[in-house]
């Protein structure tokens, strides 16, 4: 599909893809891969990000004439994103209903040096504390999750990750706070 | 308690800041490729329009249930609204009677319409209800409004013999429901009482 224009709007890609002309779409998966890319990752452990992403990038094609126009793609495109990475968190628990992610062997060396008020900027202390964290999270569930790394790990507002969780803010508010409650619990738990 | 809120602190501020400093990540090359294969499998009825047509509709019918449903409920409580109590009147209120007493009793209720009338004689601990008359149209709730008694006119027969009365005072207490809905369904009520006594020669006296 030619456009007229060199860089077509968003609008005017999208409704070539309503038209019919499927291949327009590889207009919006390169515009915006990398934002996907970046939401899913703040979400989810890097080796399924491309596989989320995917997922996000089918689910916005088959729901494309839902999307009203009246809003940006790209945040409606977040909501979808951030929606998939909730889905996955909830069948990624369904199918591992124990231990999701393994307490790390080295978590004490790590929680020793920061006692010790060394300096935790390493590349290894980096990746350390990554599957700490990971752990941790894994003792939530998927909602308290994917609430937490929104408002908490990732500092968006009450307001915006009801947005785009599509929930109630009354709701987001008592899953983050009881969600930060018991990963404080957690962390309490690996204290020497 | 205080050092354990510091070292939880500290380990959430280095876990955040880990987290916050993660690197990009290189997507398969034929990442895109395999995304526009899954586009071009997905399913057509998925597709646009059709689904929105489907909401459209899905959302009228929806709509048009909802706004019947509540035409229904407030017809249901416009028609039950109640705003009269139910009368009660005793005719030949006379003051001295003879051992036999007939009176005529009369009950009505403009609203909703008569649920139930009953009469006690009541001296000391002794309770006789002498009348009790139902006027509820069968079929619970679900009836048509030429089934409901607006108004009576019963006969009502007091022999202080027969019911085992001893002379002295007594209580004539007469007590009429409506159909409305209000007291927890049991409808309004209005209550007549007539004080009397009772003579040897078992002739009854209001006063």
């Amino acid at each position: 599909m030619n456009f007229p224009n060199n860089i077509p709007e968003d609008a005017t890609v999208i409704r070539s893809i309503l038209d019919g002309n499927i291949n327009s779409f590889e207009i919006l998966i390169s515009r915006y891969q990398d934002h996907v890319s970046r939401i899913v990752r703040s979400h989810i452990p890097r080796q399924y990000v491309p596989e989320v992403a995917q997922d996000t990038f089918v689910q916005a094609y088959q729901s494309l004439g839902r999307f009203a126009g009246t809003g940006l793609f790209k945040h409606w495109l977040s909501k979808i994103a951030v929606r998939c990475c909730y889905d996955f968190w909830r069948k990624y628990y369904q199918r591992n209903e124990k231990q999701v992610f393994p307490l790390p062997d080295d978590y004490r060396n790590w929680v020793d040096h920061l006692s010790s008020n060394q300096s935790s900027e390493g590349d290894a202390e980096r990746v350390e504390a990554r599957n700490l964290l990971q752990w941790a999270l894994g003792q939530l569930s998927a909602a308290e999750r994917t609430v937490l790394t929104l408002t908490y790990l990732n500092g968006y507002s009450v307001a915006e990750a009801a947005e785009l969780m599509g929930w109630s803010v009354i709701r987001i508010k008592v899953q983050s706070h009881r969600a930060r409650k018991k990963l404080r619990k957690i962390l309490a738990g690996i204290l020497p | 308690m205080q050092s354990t809120h510091n070292d939880i602190d500290r380990i959430e501020a280095a876990l955040l800041a880990a987290y916050r400093q993660q690197e990009d990540i290189q997507f398969p090359a034929d990442w895109r490729q395999k995304v526009m294969q899954d586009i071009e499998l997905a399913d057509p009825a998925a597709f646009p329009k059709e689904k929105q047509s489907k909401t459209i509709i899905f959302r009228v019918a929806g709509a048009l249930a909802a706004l019947s449903l509540a035409v229904f409920v407030g017809w249901l409580i416009l028609a039950n609204i109640d705003w009269e109590d139910p009368w009660l009147s005793l005719k030949r209120d006379v003051t001295a009677l003879e051992s036999q007493h007939g009176f005529w009793l009369e009950a009505g209720d403009v609203d909703s319409g008569l649920r139930n009338l009953t009469v006690f004689v009541i001296q000391k601990a002794l309770k006789i209800e002498v009348l009790y008359k139902n006027f509820e149209p069968l079929g619970g709730g679900c009836y048509s409004p030429s089934e409901v008694v607006n108004a009576i006119k019963i006969p009502l027969l007091i022999d202080a013999q027969a019911l085992g009365l001893r002379e002295g005072k007594a209580l004539l207490l007469m007590i009429v429901r409506d159909l409305s809905w209000r007291n927890w369904f049991q409808g309004r009520q209005t209550t007549l009482e007539r004080r009397f006594i009772i003579y040897p020669d078992k002739s009854l006296n209001f006063y």
